[in-house]
């Protein structure tokens, strides 16, 4: 006797019939689907191009410099997809094709070999794995659950954005909790080299593939871009550039406790103290001075050392010579005054 | 015959492709990734782990998949207050 599956009660398979339609109506698999992705990247570096602009304008460094990283990762992507494009030219390849349901359905089931859990809820949908426990350059980083948002996967995010990754034995870096993996922010991972191959295997269905590839990124460390250097796992960020520093060789502003790097920290030309570059203010003199041993001139307003302007009434060297010069001139003129006075 | 390739080195290309009779996956290795390691990646063919010597039969579903891939720190950018430090 033939028993009738019932569809229904397999989530499973209620799941990939779901994926299978919603990708099979999207836009990429027309022909020039590659053509397309190299317009979106270029739309994408347009964009980035602004915020370049407005980051170099407003000297938001530390801004600047990680729309420069993101720049180079969407040009690496145009670079990419213009070789798919002109592959796709040449050989007038056909456009991907979206597995079929039973497919989906497949590579569902074989995500129990790969991954020690795997979950799939509903309302709304999810596909959840726990990875193996990783650690990178001997830092145990702990489990990651690594979990697909359907309906994002199902309304075009073809990327690293459609999954939330979550520490399970979370060990963050000391200087940004926010940062559970050199490549994970938040619950967003940067899937770096993997953003191509992940976007193709998002866009065709082959999910397995997708989720292989983010454990690959997470069991993989790339120290020349991570959120934080696992150097410097326990250590912590200088407030003023952002980079990783080693607590031992952290300075302390004095004035507003800012944590600073070597680079950062300056001192006072007068009292020696370590301070940040804000707290500190160049004198007419040319030294970087601190507000405890600064004043300001009550004539021209000029920064100089307090202990100047108290020497010379609250007044700089500068003033006090013309205020003295002045004084002696005025006396120059009133004494010969009284002289041809005395004299007539 | 015809089998299903997909290389996730790179692109992440997936595509029918042409391969003779008798092909194995070590074969088939050698002339997709000339000059790479095997040991530098895992291969499946319909999705399960398979030895070098496997024979590929029609219709089968080989994927290659890098075991390294460098991730990044930037996901998508964006400007905030928070992300400035002004000098």
């Amino acid at each position: 006797m033939r028993i009738k599956h019932n569809w229904r009660k397999d989530r499973s398979l209620r799941l990939a019939i779901l994926i299978h339609h919603a990708l099979q109506n999207r836009r990429f698999h027309r022909r020039y689907y590659q053509l397309q992705n190299l317009i979106d990247s270029m739309q994408s570096l347009k964009k980035q191009r602004t915020r370049l602009e407005i980051a170099a304008e407003n000297q938001w460094h530390l801004a600047h410099r990680h729309l420069q990283q993101s720049v180079n990762w969407e040009l690496t992507n145009a670079a990419e997809y213009l070789r798919l494009a002109q592959i796709e030219q040449q050989q007038n390849r056909h456009p991907p094709v979206v597995l079929s349901a039973r497919q989906i359905h497949q590579e569902l089931l074989a995500l129990h070999n790969e991954f020690e859990a795997v979950q799939i809820q509903t309302r709304p949908w999810r596909i959840a794995v726990t990875t193996e426990p990783i650690e990178l350059e001997q830092i145990h980083l702990g489990r990651f659950r690594v979990e697909l948002q359907v309906p994002q996967l199902l309304t075009g995010h073809y990327d690293s954005e459609a999954f939330q990754i979550v520490a399970l034995d979370p060990n963050p870096a000391a200087s940004n909790e926010d940062v559970p993996h050199p490549h994970v922010r938040g619950e967003l991972l940067c899937s770096g080299e993997a953003t191509v191959p992940l976007g193709n295997a998002l866009k065709e269905g082959r999910l397995l593939d997708a989720f292989v590839l983010i454990q690959r990124v997470l069991q993989t460390y790339n120290s020349h871009s991570a959120y934080v250097n696992l150097e410097s796992w326990s250590g912590e960020s200088c407030e003023d550039c952002g980079e990783e520093m080693d607590s031992d060789d952290a300075y302390t502003c004095e004035r507003c406790q800012n944590r600073l790097c070597g680079d950062c920290m300056s001192s006072c030309a007068s009292c020696d103290g370590c301070y940040c570059r804000r707290c500190l203010r160049r004198s007419n003199d040319d030294e970087l001075l601190c507000e405890r041993c600064r004043g300001v001139c009550r004539d021209c307003g000029a920064i100089a050392l307090a202990s100047e302007l108290e020497e010379h009434d609250g007044r700089c060297h500068a003033c006090h010579q013309t205020l003295t010069e002045a004084g002696a001139a005025a006396v120059t003129a009133l004494v010969p005054t009284q002289s041809i006075g005395e004299t007539s | 015959m015809q089998i299903f390739f997909i290389n996730n080195d790179g692109a992440g290309f997936a595509d029918t492709i042409d391969v003779p009779e008798g092909t194995t996956i070590e074969t088939l290795f050698a002339e997709k990734l000339p000059g790479r390691r095997a040991e530098d990646y895992l291969i499946r063919v319909d999705r399960q782990p398979v030895a070098r010597e496997q024979v590929l039969t029609p219709g089968c579903r080989v994927s290659i998949t890098p075991t390294k891939i460098a991730g990044a720190k930037i996901a998508k950018a964006s400007i905030t207050a928070g992300d400035c430090i002004l000098h």
